[in-house]
């Protein structure tokens, strides 16, 4: 009895261990105080996607908080100071009436196999990247780039001309500068160029040291549930002194699992980072139980680093249910704002009423937008003044509490995605609560109902603007307002030729151009009249960094950069040089 | 040990004429601990459920009904969850929507999975045969594929009754094989001869003659399928594509785990809905044994 | 003859697994669900995929997956793919082959519920037996109803109990996953302690809740069986209670009980999902709930072909080894 259930086990133990994917080869074993380990959080509780290192496949879940953080830009950006970083490129220019970019590559960088970057480099990622968006469109930022691109042409051999096809002050922002989840990935022509179909090509091979990229990694193992990034002997930042070659010795990353196990880890000093807790009280807990534990605020709220997607209650503007302004603005009166955040957020968050988020950069844009708020009403809760909104809609409460018209009860249906499960709920109850019978849903339906147009409300954030309003306002122009049915991810769809003429204005204008103040007030103006939105509050990512091995995490006193891992930007890849072994 | 009837006390003698069918009952449930212990189980949940209501608002089961998180003290009695829902309130209308669901679920599975398999195995031959082909597909459809496609398909959202429905879809698969081999058992049997040789048409003989014998059967096919609709459902909420605005058991399990109940150890978030749940199964596993020994005499204590 | 029936029983197996074949091609297609909009529209106001172009790169990877061509002729093609176990590439893990992500995962469900369900058979077959033969054992009578009372709650319940006091309390046990974080598979006994460290709070909760449904089972074949004929003579011809247990019992008990645990066997994917879930264990269920949350079509049916085919050959295998086992049945007799 004993003997069999003996022989069951070990042989569990034995199927699970010839599969569970093991190497032939010997690993050099690295200290753990010279290793950092993250646990990011993917959907699945491994990786599926093993043995992909295609930065331009859409299914990029898998490597995105880890080996795309090898791939280096052509510049950074810190969005906590507005400041560029030159990294493989030194400038950009504009033509002058912004209908072509001219960038300069720095003399220097080198890939991991020792051949020099170059400006053929660029070139060859481009033209790939734009002939698929004109062709097969298979690979990310292929059809953006081919909308905005008309020629690349080499000047010489640092320097790239890009042509547009329309004139564009904001191009190298939207796709040569690296932050948040924008930018591209550089990639060694001496290899691509052998590939075949760069949809179908996997782009990696521990043998041949593949991906090839010129950060300061090489990647050694990648299974189903680890993928190690071993520092090279050498790096052309470090030669040229712009940056310290990373004391790091090895990156492990981990599928984080749930919730609760990536708390737990970093709880029991297990892990250096995980990925953003949304629980508020969770966070809290982390740091007040453990003192090695930070975030970017350190131990006080809201215990993280804002991010460019503040949350709002959107109106779907083409379903006819929301066409009354004052019906608009009697809900945007019925949300309790600071209620929801002392709820969904234990208070450690900011309400907000508009679409921007509040970086420090944008903080002009938003106090100029103040007052217009305030004007319409936007932001304020006023329980009154929306009773009020409704009985000049033709609204009136009936037996139940909800408001009727012509004998209609006014429904909606909230749709979420999981994300915003903390708040739904209790947005839906307050508007419950004031007579509007909304009900909340976060199911894998709801997603795909807000983003083909079908719904009443929806909650989501805004990926926009973090230093120029440019890119909030241009979310609102009526060319984004696709018919119920086409897919897309700007919810509001809402239009006004008004407001069209000034958004396009400013989009010819370069971004720092001083007549900008005055015509986003213009915009802002009719959006707030319109009502276009309830917004709601900022957007956090609260990233608990364990201080335990490693120290020099950006923090607010140290604002270097945003600490999340898994930007498709490869931003996290400029903090790794700079963490400092806590010993 | 002697068959220890239990001594009457003489209250009982004067019902004795009155209500025989009582008394039987309570001897026997007497010598049958598991159907009584049973029995008082799901009573007290339906106690609780039904009652309950009479004494608390049960409009507290909605967000902001109470402050956030709060453990539990006077007027609170089993806490609030994060989003202010009263708990109790929460378990009160929970427990009777999940049980409500289980029985929409069990009893069209049963009726429609016995009729089914009644009248296969008596008809017997090719029809059997295809009926039986056909159960036996639908039975390697997996549950998930086919809760989750009906979810996604039904797109207004799935209310509670709807997710019955769903799961009744399937819950019939089971009892209608199984009812189908008791047929075929019984259909040889000496008094079915009989009722065919005194002209009785199929339909008579299957559910005048043939049912009444299968009646204990039946009913204990019956809590099975409750037992096993209710673990369906709130397996599905437990996962998060149930009925999203209704604190059903199973969503509430969902929130817990999805707000991190054990990080934060609230426990009086994790415990109650848990305890209902086990309740509830070893309420109707009990009966359903009880029922079985009922029905197998050799399984009876030798008191 | 045996030859013929033999023929018989694997064209019924042919057909059924043809029939639920075509069912299950058919049920994700109910919901006009196109798996790469899911993807992207799940990556929602992230990396790189422009909001607006949703449209566009849907329909580029339509054609390339043939989603674009007439459902009948999707079908057709879907049969030739399934017959020669060729399930071909994941739409929403391209270019990764379906092939790859069920080898990956079907170790752990293999490992994992395989092993805790021969456990928890053999454990409760025994208990069962037991407490069907001595009926009058003070031990049993308190501990099976205990047991059997076990049964009664779902594995993921009683592993979210089990992880609260044991893991996250207590940390005796890892919170989930298959082995240390920093280790490196590899053939040494360091490892193996490691992954059977992690599989004991998973392997626990299966086990627990699992073998009181055997031991009923198994009481009640025992008490079946003890009325019979053979019994009641054995015992006249003085045979000791062990060989009587043993070789009578035990022996024409198990075989019901063995044909619920082929059975069984083909539907423990589904029971699993949960358990995966709780505990992070990344097995066939927690890769089907995956594919079907975002329509991924390929790996759906690539694993619910496999299940399918799981389920149709071990109740063929049952039908053929049945007779065999106990030649009362008729060959043919038994489904059901």
């Amino acid at each position: 009895m004993v003997n069999r259930r003996t022989v069951l086990s070990c042989a569990s133990v034995a199927v699970t261990i010839v599969f569970t994917g093991m190497n032939a080869w010997s690993q050099t074993t690295v200290p753990r105080n010279r290793t950092l380990i993250v646990a990011g959080q993917v959907e699945a509780p491994v990786y599926r996607n093993v043995g992909l290192a295609n930065p331009y496949s859409i299914n990029n879940e898998d490597y995105r908080v880890s080996i795309i953080n090898m791939f280096e830009p052509l510049f950074y950006y810190n969005s906590n100071k507005n400041e560029v970083i030159p990294w493989l490129a030194t400038g950009f220019d504009y033509a002058a009436d912004f209908s072509a970019v001219t960038v300069k590559m720095r003399n220097g960088p080198t890939w991991s196999d020792g051949k020099p970057f170059t400006v053929d480099d660029v070139i060859f990622t481009l033209e790939m990247l734009i002939a698929n968006g004109n062709g097969k469109k298979d690979l990310l930022n292929g059809a953006g780039l081919a909308a905005a691109v008309k020629a690349v042409t080499k000047v010489d051999a640092q320097t790239v001309r890009i042509d547009l096809n329309q004139p564009d002050p904001r191009f190298a922002f939207k796709f040569l500068i690296n932050y948040f989840d924008v930018g591209l990935q550089w990639l060694p022509a001496h290899i691509w160029k052998d590939a075949g179909d760069p949809a179908a090509f996997r782009n990696f091979d521990i043998a041949k040291g593949w991906p090839v990229t010129t950060g300061p990694w090489t990647v050694t193992r990648f299974t189903d549930n680890q993928v190690f990034m071993d520092r090279r002997t050498e790096w052309w930042a470090a030669k040229a002194g712009i940056a310290p070659m990373p004391e790091i010795q090895r990156v492990i990353t981990i599928p984080g699992g749930t919730r609760d196990r990536m708390a737990q880890m970093i709880a029991s000093n297990q892990v250096d980072i995980i990925s953003d807790i949304q629980i508020a009280e969770v966070v809290r807990q982390l740091v007040t139980q453990n003192p090695k534990i930070t975030t970017f605020t350190g131990t006080n709220a809201p215990y993280g680093a804002r991010d460019w997607w503040p949350t709002s209650l959107y109106f779907n503007h083409k379903s006819g249910k929301w066409a009354d302004v004052n019906v608009r603005r009697a809900i945007n009166h019925y949300l309790d704002r600071k209620q929801l955040i002392d709820t969904a957020y234990a208070g450690a968050s900011e309400a907000t009423f508009s679409p921007f988020p509040g970086f420090g950069s944008l903080k002009p844009s938003i106090d100029a937008v103040k007052p217009l708020a305030d004007k319409h009403g936007i932001g304020v809760f006023d329980r009154a003044r929306g009773d009020q909104l409704m009985t000049v809609a033709g609204y009136k409460k009936n037996a139940g509490g909800i408001c009727e018209k012509d004998g209609q009860p006014l429904a909606a249906i909230i749709e979420a995605i999981p994300v915003l499960n903390a708040i739904g709920p209790v947005v839906a109850q307050q508007l419950k609560n004031s007579g509007i019978d909304a009900s909340f849903r976060s199911t894998p339906e709801s997603r795909a109902i807000m983003r083909d147009g079908k719904y009443d409300l929806t909650l989501f954030g805004h990926r926009g603007s973090i230093s120029d309003p440019y890119a909030s306002l241009e979310m609102y122009h009526s060319r984004n307002a696709f018919e119920v049915g086409r897919p897309t991810l700007f919810p509001a769809r809402w239009s006004n030729a008004d407001y069209d003429k000034i958004v396009d204005e400013i989009g010819k204008l370069a971004p720092d151009n001083p007549k900008i103040g005055e015509l986003v007030v213009a915009a802002m103006d009719i959006w707030m009249r319109e009502a276009v939105e309830a917004p709601i509050s900022e957007w956090y990512h609260r990233v608990p960094m364990n201080q335990t091995y490693w120290t020099g995490w950006p923090t607010e006193q140290n604002p270097y950069m945003q600490p999340s891992f898994w930007y498709t930007s490869g931003s996290f890849g400029y903090v790794l040089p700079r963490l400092k072994p806590a010993n | 040990m002697a068959d220890a009837a239990p001594v009457m006390p003489a209250s009982t003698e004067v019902l004795d004429g009155k209500r025989p069918w009582l008394i039987a009952a309570l001897r026997y449930v007497n010598r049958n601990p598991s159907l009584g212990i049973g029995m008082v189980l799901l009573l007290a949940l339906a106690l609780f459920s039904g009652l309950g209501r009479l004494f608390v608002d049960v409009s507290t089961a909605a967000p902001l009904s109470a402050p956030p998180g709060a453990a539990p003290g006077p007027g609170l009695l089993f806490g609030s969850d994060p989003q202010g829902r009263n708990l109790l309130s929460v378990m009160i209308l929970g427990t009777w929507l999940t049980i409500r669901t289980g029985l929409i679920a069990g009893a069209i599975g049963i009726v429609f999975g016995s009729a089914l398999g009644l009248i296969s195995g008596y008809i017997g031959g090719r029809t059997d045969a295809i009926i039986t082909w056909m159960i036996d597909v639908l039975l390697t459809v997996p549950a998930i594929l086919f809760l989750v496609m009906i979810a996604a398909v039904v797109q207004t959202g799935l209310s509670s009754t709807g997710m019955a429905l769903v799961v009744a879809a399937l819950a019939w698969r089971k009892p209608a094989r199984a009812v189908r081999s008791q047929m075929l058992v019984l259909r040889s049997t000496g008094y079915v001869e009989m009722a065919k040789l005194s002209g009785g048409g199929p339909l008579r003989i299957v559910f005048l003659e043939i049912v009444p014998n299968l009646m204990s059967f039946l009913v204990s096919s019956f809590v099975a399928a409750v037992s096993a609709a209710i673990l369906a459902c709130v397996g599905l909420e437990a996962m998060g594509l149930g009925p999203q605005n209704e604190p059903t058991l199973g969503m509430t399990i969902f929130w817990m785990m999805e707000f991190s109940a054990f990080l934060r150890g609230m426990w009086w978030w994790i415990l109650p809905p848990v305890t209902i749940l086990i309740i509830l199964f070893v309420g109707l596993y009990l009966v359903n044994a009880g029922l079985e020994e009922l029905s197998n005499p050799r399984l009876r204590q030798r008191a | 003859m045996l030859v013929r029936l033999i023929l018989q029983k694997i064209l019924m197996l042919l057909a059924v697994v043809w029939a639920a074949g075509t069912l299950n091609f058919f049920i994700p297609r109910l919901a006009p669900k196109n798996p790469i909009a899911e993807k992207l529209t799940q990556m929602a106001g992230t990396s790189g995929v422009d909001p607006t172009k949703i449209q566009e790169m849907s329909e580029a990877f339509n054609a390339k997956f043939g989603l674009d061509r007439p459902l009948w002729q999707q079908y057709l093609s879907y049969l030739g793919d399934m017959a020669q176990f060729d399930f071909g590439y994941s739409i929403t893990k391209y270019p990764v082959r379906v092939a790859d992500l069920i080898a990956a995962a079907l170790p752990w469900t293999l490992g994992l519920m395989i092993s805790t369900t021969l456990i928890a058979f053999v454990l409760g077959t025994l208990l069962g037996a037991a407490a069907g033969w001595k009926r009058n054992s003070r031990i049993l009578q308190i501990l099976s109803p205990l047991i059997m009372v076990f049964s009664a709650i779902p594995f993921y319940l009683l592993g979210l109990v089990l992880i609260y006091f044991l893991a996250a309390k207590a940390g005796w046990f890892p919170i989930s996953g298959g082995h240390g974080i920093v280790s490196i598979p590899e053939w040494s006994w360091e490892f193996a302690r490691e992954v059977l460290h992690h599989a004991v709070l998973p392997s626990i909760s299966i086990i627990i809740a699992s073998i009181g449904t055997w031991a009923i089972g198994m009481r009640s074949m025992m008490v079946n069986v003890q009325g019979e004929d053979y019994m009641t003579f054995a015992e006249a011809k003085g045979l000791k209670p062990w060989r009587l247990f043993l070789r009578y019992g035990m022996r024409n008990a198990l075989l019901p009980q063995a044909t619920a645990l082929a059975l069984y066997f083909g539907h423990v994917v589904n029971g699993a999902v949960l358990v995966e879930i709780v505990f992070s264990y990344p097995g066939l269920g927690s890769l089907l709930l995956d594919s079907i949350k975002l329509f991924d079509f390929p790996t759906i049916y690539g694993i619910v072909f496999i299940l399918t085919l799981t389920v149709a050959i071990s109740m063929l295998a049952i039908d053929l080894i049945y007779p065999l086992l106990d030649p009362r049945v008729r060959v043919g007799g038994l489904n059901g």
